[in-house]
């Protein structure tokens, strides 16, 4: 390969870009390898405790010696949690993103603002507000669902739980769907529609045959950003439905901070097993690759057809 | 356009770093000013004189314990008694909430930022029956080499040998002094609800249920918990245990070796009458957690509260002229004696091997062990004392001392489970997975019976 | 596209039920942090009898906010000044190829985005050099090498004409000058979106500061938040107070840069 002549001093570029391709070597790529290496280990997280390479046990564990069913469980939360993020909230983003494009509607820059405010707020504000929200006693929607004679207990109910967390996790993170959206309808071409409007279709019809097609490269960034930033997120969890044993409401990556970290696990007062840990983040890499590869499939396929 | 707002950014980026920068300096100052006067109590005259002898080198021990009003106030005057005699030494207590605990524990020792560390017994020790359990934390810390080996200091003398054996040791080695027993097998009652109705502490299961009977015909809810948090529930499986299986020890074996099944017939007792029990509940105990429990319990939503004894401050902190009584959840037949508690010992520090202040910890360590010095902290912390002959000054625990005077370890100290056991037998008897406790078992006998396929299976992987 | 009143009210009704459930949750926050404890116990759905700022008073003092608050700026300028100053260096001569397997360079970092995740490694390593509990470790941790502000820079720079470099070199201008004189001027709308979105990062970051902290004088103000929380969990008053707290600077910063946030964020979307 070779580089564009330039006649800045050569030394001065490749200094330039030591600190950066150094500081990703050390700390994302090197570390991110290592976790392979380390999945064949029975290292914890207490400095001075020796520890060394256990072979395949880790992986061994994964698969036979935990549960199967709660195992089964944490996958299927995993799936649920990833497919309704990212279908409920796409589809919920778009139709507020072409709603929110209309320049008939007034004031539309502030609903579009408070939309995306929370993803400013983040996820420790949004788990708080939440969790206030459904207080299970005194509420408001606690108060509101009492109207009609019903009554839940929100985060702490085992079957529902996880249900209440993915909701959050839309309230928080659909602006940032709408915005791509919203960036996505202005780069079509107003001349498509008025082309359309002098051939008289309806506004369902621009919708199904321009606005759709032409959107689809952006909702399927969409729909690979949401996919992925839901199997990989676990804060959401961690904040609203606490609890130690609760595995009701966990899925692979929060699995992966419960056995490394500790996190969320109450009472319990295990050590933290990061070798088995780091099996389970390379078991959950591979479902995410998995996933990714497939949705590329699918979306690509889709381009074609459009 | 654009350069506008990048101006407006870089103000009020600029800005907001100075007030930061601003409060920084004004929080530094502000403590630097409190500080003195914190740490330095009046002097007296035999504290100048020890000042004189003492190196007067300044000296900051940093504690780290879980936040429980009624374990740090005792603390902290056990502390302030401590640097009246030993100017030069100064404490900082850092706590978090007791399910956060674990995690600050682990990253302190980590991080070697303390000096003396709080922690539960040593106990859950895997038997010889038990194949592939997880280790304690507490157990990994001891390999670790993180707490300092104290077997040979005179002060341990002052302790309760049974304590220090129980309690403190890891293979013949001491490292940590145990404080303070508490039972769990229990419930607080309200006495004026009690005495209102013509009830008083059960002895027999059959007198609880007779209790819980005419308290539902008058409208009163009988019980409150804290279903939320799950363990304040699951705890109470022990209860259960406790007043239905003699010989805990030996169910703990027979589970392991097969020989007895949460479903055979004994077992079957303690789960029905937690499904009994869990019928006199309010509703929306899922819903509860540990910390609001407490002021439902003296705000009369319900008569009892199944709790451990360490809960008493709370009660007393929560409303002070609150009248609550105790009692043990009783089993088939009233002996002579009121039921006995059942539970742990509690609170327990260590020192941190590789701390710079060893001889001041041990020095700290020594003068809790002086009994004019342990007495007054026991008394506050509301826990029964683990030195022999102490009179403790606490009420509530004066009160309950009948039912003290045949400790025993509670089942979830005695057992353990196999590693990557499901979560119908995870914590060995998960109550709360029962729909009356907010889980998603509709009874006790389906219950009994996924616990026992649970059980197997994980028992059947770890060998 | 023109409209007719039917689905002109249909959306409007949309239009609100989307900002109820948007900005309901907020008001509430705000409503029962300015109530007294017997107000909120009383009632939890009245409006405010008056505005209680004790509750602010006291959530600042008991939780030592301040402290927190200046860890979080010290935290947020460094992170953000190094990445974005590092990711400016590492994008210009990867946009214009001068150096040698730019693009073997650009997709190293590219596939850093499917990597497994690095956080027990990256815990590990920084135990062992003594850096955990410590600013500095806990910054090497939070700070992302490349990622975002690397795409959006290199894409960026695409559209500054390479004239402007040659005309800079032959003058006798050096390599950092130039970019410090020349290029960052003119990128100023790139690097305001994106230092932006990295200081929003690194304020809302509970994790890293969960994992890589345990000294509470060191703590930023979300992991501040979080143990205040834990420990006052009945007084709920109190708790709100210090949820707007956290939340105010970044409400604030979202009015007046809000334009910044969102193009930065469709772009590092789109690019990445």
């Amino acid at each position: 390969m070779q580089a564009t002549k330039t006649s800045f001093n050569k030394w001065a570029l490749y200094l330039g870009i030591l600190p950066a391709v150094l500081f990703y070597v050390v700390m994302n790529l090197g570390p991110s390898i290592a976790t392979f290496v380390l999945s064949f280990t029975d290292i914890t997280g207490t400095p001075g405790v020796p520890w060394k390479f256990i072979g395949i046990a880790n992986y061994k564990e994964f698969f036979f010696i935990q549960n199967p069913r709660d195992t089964m469980m944490v996958l299927k939360n995993t799936v649920i949690f990833c497919l309704l993020v990212t279908f409920v909230q796409n589809a919920i983003a778009l139709p507020i993103a072409v709603v929110l494009n209309n320049k008939f509607i007034k004031g539309r820059n502030f609903y579009r603002a408070v939309v995306f405010l929370p993803v400013v707020l983040g996820v420790m504000v949004t788990s708080l507000t939440w969790l206030l929200m459904f207080n299970p006693t005194d509420g408001p929607v606690s108060q509101l669902i009492g109207i009609f004679g019903l009554s839940s207990n929100f985060f702490a109910d085992k079957e529902t739980a996880l249900y209440y967390v993915i909701f959050c996790q839309i309230w928080m993170a659909m602006g940032y769907s709408m915005v791509i959206n919203l960036a996505g309808l202005q780069g079509i071409p107003t001349e498509l529609y008025e082309a359309g409007e002098i051939d008289g279709t309806t506004g369902n019809q621009a919708f199904r045959y321009i606005t759709f097609p032409m959107l689809w490269p952006t909702i399927a960034v969409n729909i690979t950003l949401a996919l992925i930033g839901s199997l990989s997120s676990f804060q959401i969890i961690l904040f609203t439905a606490s609890g130690g044993l609760n595995i009701f409401t966990q899925t692979m990556a929060m699995r992966v901070m419960y056995f490394a970290f500790n996190l969320n696990a109450g009472m319990n007062t295990f050590s933290m097993r990061q070798g088995f840990g780091a099996a389970v983040a390379m078991m959950l890499f591979v479902f995410i690759l998995i996933v990714t590869l497939v949705s590329h499939y699918v979306t690509n396929r889709r381009e074609m057809e459009a | 356009m654009k350069s506008l707002w990048f101006k407006k950014a870089v103000r009020l980026v600029s800005g907001l770093t100075i007030v930061a920068l601003l409060s920084t300096a004004v929080a530094c100052g502000a403590q630097k000013q409190a500080e003195p006067a914190a740490t330095e109590p009046a002097k007296t005259e035999a504290a100048k004189e020890t000042d004189k002898k003492a190196d007067g080198k300044p000296v900051t021990i940093k504690i780290i314990t879980w936040a429980q009003q009624s374990n740090i106030d005792p603390l902290n005057a056990l502390n302030a008694k401590f640097s009246e005699k030993n100017p030069n030494v100064k404490f900082v207590i850092d706590s978090v909430n007791a399910n956060d605990y674990p995690t600050l524990q682990q990253t302190r020792i980590s991080a070697g930022d303390v000096d003396i560390v709080t922690g539960f017994a040593f106990d859950q020790v895997p038997q010889d029956y038990m194949k592939g359990v997880d280790k304690r934390a507490w157990q990994q810390f001891v390999e670790s080499g993180a707490y300092l080996d104290i077997t040979d200091q005179p002060f341990l003398k002052n302790w309760d040998p049974a304590m220090i054996k129980d309690a403190a040791s890891y293979k013949g080695k001491v490292y940590g002094i145990n404080v303070g027993k508490v039972g769990f097998n229990g419930v607080f009652y309200n006495k004026k609800i009690f005495a209102d109705n013509g009830l008083s502490e059960p002895k027999t299961w059959e007198e609880l249920m007779n209790i819980c009977k005419t308290l539902k015909a008058k409208n009163i809810t009988p019980f409150t918990g804290a279903a939320k948090d799950s363990w304040p529930i699951n705890m109470m499986a022990h209860a259960f245990i406790a007043a239905n299986e003699p010989d805990m020890p030996a169910y703990s074996k027979g589970l392991w070796t097969g020989e007895r099944k949460f479903t055979d017939e004994g077992s079957m007792k303690i789960w029905n009458r937690v499904e009994e029990w869990s019928t006199y509940f309010e509703k929306g105990v899922a819903g509860i957690d540990y910390s609001s429990v407490v002021g439902r319990f003296v705000a009369k939503k319900a008569a009892m509260m199944p709790d451990g004894t360490w809960d008493s401050g709370t009660i007393d902190a929560a409303k002070p002229d609150f009248e609550y009584g105790y009692f043990c959840i009783p089993g088939d037949t009233a002996g002579a004696e009121p039921i006995q508690l059942a539970g742990k010992y509690d609170l327990q520090f260590q020192i941190y091997s590789k701390t710079a202040n060893k001889d001041i910890c041990l020095k700290w360590m020594e003068f809790l062990s002086q009994k004019e010095n342990y007495t007054p902290f026991i008394s506050a912390l509301s826990m029964f004392p683990t030195m022999p002959d102490v009179q403790v000054s606490n009420k509530f625990i004066n009160s309950i001392a009948d039912k003290n005077k045949n400790f025993r370890l509670a089942f979830e100290r005695i057992t353990l489970e196999p590693k990557g056991v499901g979560q119908y037998a995870a914590g060995v008897f998960p109550l709360t997975q029962l729909k009356a406790f907010g889980g998603t078992i509709a009874t006790a006998k389906e219950l009994a019976e996924l616990q026992q396929k649970d059980w197997d299976a994980a028992v059947k992987a770890a060998k | 596209m023109r409209k007719n009143t039917g689905s002109l009210i249909v959306t409007y009704v949309f239009i609100a039920v989307l900002m109820i459930i948007y900005l309901f949750p907020l008001f509430y926050v705000f409503n029962t942090s300015i109530k007294s404890k017997t107000e909120y116990i009383q009632n939890t759905l009245s409006i405010a009898s008056s505005f209680r700022y004790e509750n602010y008073i006291e959530a600042f003092n008991r939780a030592n906010f301040a402290s927190f608050i200046g860890n979080s700026v010290f935290y947020m300028v460094v992170c953000t000044v190094l990445s974005i100053m590092m990711a400016v260096f590492l994008a210009f001569p990867i946009s214009r190829n001068y150096i040698k397997f730019s693009n073997a360079i650009y997709l190293l970092f590219i596939a850093g985005l499917f990597l497994p995740d690095a956080t027990i490694p990256q815990f590990q390593m920084l135990l062992k050099a003594g850096l955990y509990n410590t600013r500095l470790g806990y910054m090497l941790g939070l700070m992302g090498g490349g990622g975002i502000p690397l795409f959006f820079f290199v894409s960026y720079l695409k559209n500054i004409p390479r004239d402007f470099d040659e005309a800079a070199s032959i003058d006798g201008c050096g390599y950092f000058r130039y970019i410090f004189q020349i290029l960052i001027p003119l990128m100023k709308p790139a690097i305001a979106s994106m230092a932006i979105l990295s200081a929003i990062g690194v304020w809302n970051d509970v994790i890293r500061a969960i994992i890589y902290l345990s000294n509470k004088s060191l703590f930023p103000i979300t992991r501040g938040l979080h143990v205040f929380t834990g420990q006052y969990q009945n007084d709920t008053t109190l708790q709100m107070a210090a949820l707007v707290m956290v939340a105010a600077p970044l409400l604030i910063l979202y009015l007046f840069l809000q334009r910044y946030i969102i193009d930065g964020a469709v772009a590092g979307a789109i690019k990445a």
